[in-house]
């Protein structure tokens, strides 16, 4: 070996050495702003500096081979460069572009309100519906907290942008439920059916949603069911109107569960003054039964199955008679069952499947009897494609047997009615992002009613534009068409699917934990029923409607230390035509304004979340046929502050919450006008009756224990 | 010819030797803006150089993607004591990615898995209520996982103990359960032996502070 060559290795090594150039330079983020304390190195090696407080840098670099240099931020994309060969030193300017993280991300958003742990641009998380003060539980009541519903508390069920009760269909795990509220005789309010500790997720949408959702014209709301529970655990309940208890056990890869519950508030309403003359108030018992099972190819089997009995009797005028007091009395049997199964294919595709039956049979008596049973059997399947540049292709059908009964009696007439139905339907529907700032969902559902003989194609299209950082506008668009009630159909069926369509603008501005949302809409009505008062067996799709207005919504999780609050406040312009509507008129379930304040309120040192919601609703239409104007009457303003406190504790060394709530804490006067009579009294005046909540106030205590290493939080 | 190829082999050798000592001289120099960043509480630093290092380290190491991911959770902890629990989010989510290049080059790695219990703990700090439901559970199950796969490393019992200590006492939290861990931590911060002195030591001040508070709050609860 010459040493020569050892000679060249070592004068090209220290040449290099001492040639040492300066890349330097400045990172900024947006137009201006320094990026402090960036990372930046070069590829391959262990070089590398930071950036100062004015995010500056100067990097020594050797001028060899070209180089490229990385520059990492937090909370930015990744930027690379190629610094070319052969120049001395180097200033170079990086501005760097925000990442595009879930929650900077564009996200389809008009109407659509989401609640979720998995998702992180969601307005809501499934523990504030549970804690929503007023709601004891209820779901249903805790979503009539949020922009584009109408309190109508004397009926319970969500009233959604002028639209009925009954245009709002519930789905969980993407099967229809057919009776998702409990049984009730009119101005009674119901709960929802399920308990919100079910669901993992809940999308609440009020205008505008998915083409994988159909047979609504107001409004889709969406529950997804818990999969695989963390850990075996048992949990009891005592409440003031009732008692349950439930186990779940859990397997490696497997859980089932199963529980009852009792209700009676018979010695409640014997405590606590009462509206109503109750000889039997409302008692249940429930049963359910879930399981879960994750297969060896990662799928996941779920199935549960609920069973409700319910009934009460009560001492109740007729409207028609309102000095004298008969028996009113209901017995209410509800089975649902379903099963789904949710597959990832491969990275390409996916596949959601499932199948439900339901079961509802109902016994009204007062001098007349109702026997009405609903039988329900449904079949879906869905197929997602996943593409690689973040567009996903989503193919489904479904089907939906359901099976109506009703037998009326009463001292002269004997009707019986029955039909069946048969709603079968597909959609595609397309979700992908156009550049960075737009996102876009556009669908077609193409719908089949059999006993209508009609069949529909609904377009769906929903647009979101990101404006600046945290903002966006959206936009949606769709046709929704769904079959008449059953009210009408038992009459005749000699009718076509009611049709709504939606236009939404929506604004959205988030920031550190605050929100603020505005969404205007229209809403046109056609095709609705109608037919001259009294004579529904002649009814046709000749009514039309439009109901349209503001929604304003406001969350602030930051600005009160240990609070959280939202505003949500309803404008809505609302007529219809329809129905026995002798003209275009505001129906008497809309109420121009509504507004909810939701409080909570988390106290360290007392382990206690204090709760306040306060409710308004502005005056409703209700008419008097005594008058020759139609609706002409007004509800008096509706007002209501809930409280409730959450006290988190130990009970022999398990999780236990002490739970209180009082409805109506200010003692407003709570009514909602008149229920007239069908038939005029021997004058020809029609008589009423006063429609009032059940109980001036509602109080509820109750203790609940989970017993078991996984009793965080659940019940 | 003979010359050419000894030449080369010994250049390649040279190469590899150099970067091997590159590597370790970059770790050595980054563990020691580590132990400067305990100090100061700022560990932007280190982040940084783990960073690189990350990027560039020779195949099968784990140690980079672990500490720059330790650095990131650390800055976390910063950003909670600021308030900034967007900002928590964002340590995290970074936190997370070089932990999973940490896992898939060391899958059954004790350290790896305790510093995955760190990271779901952290998530909790953004958002108690809502995120101390489905967190919480995962962090506990990520530490017990953790202690199955190394029972004699302490990092995984302190951490325990730490989520446990903060964790109030009707969610199976509180400082009786916790002192059980901590305890447990101490007792093998005492006994385990770091691989080398580039394998993590940190906890063990921290663990002691911890275990003081909880048995003073344990002694004043009895009281």
């Amino acid at each position: 070996m010459k040493p020569t060559y050892f000679l060249a290795a070592f004068l090209i090594l220290t040449t290099a050495l001492n040639g040492q150039s300066i890349l330097a330079g400045r990172v900024l983020t947006g137009k201006t702003d320094p990026a402090v304390g960036a990372n930046l190195y070069i590829k391959g090696t262990f070089e590398g500096t930071s950036t100062d407080a004015d995010g500056q840098f100067h990097l020594p670099y050797l001028p060899g081979d070209s180089l490229t240099l990385v520059v990492s931020y937090i909370g930015f994309q990744q930027l690379e460069k190629q610094i070319p060969i052969g120049k001395d030193s180097l200033w170079l300017e990086f501005r760097l572009k925000p990442q595009a993280s879930e929650l900077q991300q564009v996200v389809i958003s008009a109407g659509a309100f989401e609640a979720s742990d998995e998702k992180k641009a969601v307005l809501l998380k499934p523990i504030d519906i549970v804690t929503t003060a007023g709601s004891n539980g209820n779901i249903v009541a805790a979503l009539n907290t949020l922009p584009g519903t109408q309190s109508n508390a004397e009926d319970g069920r969500i009233f959604v942008r002028g639209g009925d009760a009954h245009e709002t269909q519930t789905f969980i795990d993407g099967l229809r439920v057919p009776n998702p509220y409990t049984s009730n005789v009119p101005d009674l309010p119901v709960r929802g059916r399920f308990s919100p500790f079910l669901f993992k997720g809940t999308s609440f949408s009020t205008g505008g949603y998915s083409a994988a959702y159909g047979d609504a014209l107001s409004s889709a709301l969406v529950l997804q069911t818990k999969d695989l529970p963390e850990a075996s655990v048992t949990s009891l309940s005592m409440m003031t109107i009732g008692a349950g208890v439930s186990h779940t056990e859990r397997w490696e890869n497997s859980a089932l569960s199963a529980g009852v519950d009792y209700t009676n508030p018979g010695p409640y309403t014997r405590l606590v003054p009462q509206n109503i003359d109750w000889e039997d108030p409302v008692t249940a018992q429930g049963a359910q039964v879930g399981f879960r099972q994750k297969m060896s190819n990662g799928a996941l089997l779920k199935a549960q199955a609920n069973a409700q009995w319910s009934g009460f009797s009560m001492r109740h005028p007729l409207p028609e008679n309102p000095t004298e007091q008969s028996l009113l009395s209901l017995q209410n049997d509800n089975y649902y069952g379903s099963a789904t199964y949710h597959q990832l294919i491969d990275e390409e595709w996916q596949l959601d499947a499932g199948l439900a039956a339901g079961y509802d049979s109902e016994r009204i008596d007062q001098r007349f009897s109702v026997d009405r049973s609903n039988a329900m059997m449904q079949g879906r399947a869905v197929a997602i494609r996943y593409f690689e540049n973040d567009w996903a292709l989503k193919l489904g059908t479904e089907w939906i047997h359901s099976d109506f009964e009703e037998h009326y009696q009463d001292t002269e007439s004997d009707i019986q009615s029955a039909f069946q139905e048969d709603y079968i339907s597909a959609f595609a529907e397309t979700e992908g992002y156009l550049g960075e700032k737009i996102a876009l969902r556009a669908g077609l559902r193409a719908e089949r009613y059999n006993l209508l003989d009609a069949n529909r194609l609904s377009p769906r299209l929903s647009l979101a534009y990101k404006a600046g950082q945290g903002g966006q506008f959206a936009f949606a668009y769709g046709h929704f068409y769904q079959a008449p009630q059953q009210d009408w159909l038992r009459f005749t069926q000699n009718l076509s699917p009611e049709r709504a369509d939606h236009y939404l603008v929506n604004y959205q501005y988030r920031k550190g934990g605050r929100t603020i949302r505005a969404e205007l809409y229209h809403k046109e009505y056609q095709n609705l029923v109608q037919f001259p008062a009294g004579t529904p067996w002649l009814a046709e799709n000749s009514g039309e409607g439009y109901a349209r207005g503001l929604d304003l919504f406001y969350r602030d999780r930051v600005s009160i230390p240990n609070g959280d609050f939202w505003v949500s406040y309803s404008y809505l312009d609302t007529e219809r035509h329809y129905e026995d509507f002798p003209v275009a008129a505001t129906p008497d379930f809309a109420a121009k304004h509504n507004l909810s304040v939701v409080y909570k309120h988390w106290i360290q040192e007392l382990q206690t979340n204090v709760g306040l919601t306060y409710t308004l609703g502005s005056p409703r239409p209700y008419d008097d046929p005594n008058t020759p104007r139609f609706n002409d009457l007004r509800t008096p303003t509706f007002q209501d502050l809930s409280l409730n406190l959450s006290y988190l504790t130990e009970l022999f060394g398990h999780f236990t919450i002490v739970h209180a709530s009082v409805s109506n804490v200010l003692g407003f006067e709570q009514s909602f006008g008149e229920r007239f009579g069908n038939q005029p009294d021997p004058n020809g005046r029609f008589t009423s009756t006063a429609i009032r909540p059940p109980a001036p106030r509602f109080f509820f205590v109750g203790v609940f224990v989970s017993i078991g290493e996984g009793s965080t939080f659940s019940n | 010819m003979r010359a050419l190829i000894i030449l080369f082999s010994l250049a390649l050798s040279i190469s590899t030797f150099a970067q091997n000592d590159r590597y370790t001289a970059a770790m050595e120099k980054a563990v020691g803006e580590l132990q400067a960043a305990e100090q100061t509480r700022d560990f932007s630093a280190p982040a940084n150089t783990f960073e690189r290092i990350t990027a560039a380290a020779p195949e099968g190491e784990w140690l980079p993607a672990y500490y720059q991911s330790y650095c990131h959770i650390m800055q976390a902890v910063g950003a909670m004591q600021q308030g900034k629990p967007d900002q928590i989010t964002a340590f995290l989510e970074k936190a997370q990615g070089a932990l999973d290049k940490a896992k898939e080059i060391s899958p059954e790695n004790p350290e790896i898995l305790a510093l995955q219990g760190y990271i779901y703990t952290g998530h909790i700090w953004a958002d108690p209520m809502g995120n101390g439901p489905m967190y919480s559970p995962q962090s506990v199950a990520a530490y017990q996982t953790a202690i199955e796969a190394g029972p004699d490393h302490p990092r995984a019992y302190h951490l325990m103990g730490m989520h446990l200590f903060y964790m109030p006492a009707m969610y199976g939290g509180g400082p009786e359960r916790a002192v059980s861990y901590l305890e447990k931590a101490a007792e093998r911060f005492e006994s385990y032996e770091p691989a080398s002195p580039m394998h993590p030591a940190w906890g063990s001040y921290f663990n002691q502070q911890l275990l003081e508070q909880a048995t003073a709050k344990l002694e004043k609860e009895e009281k």
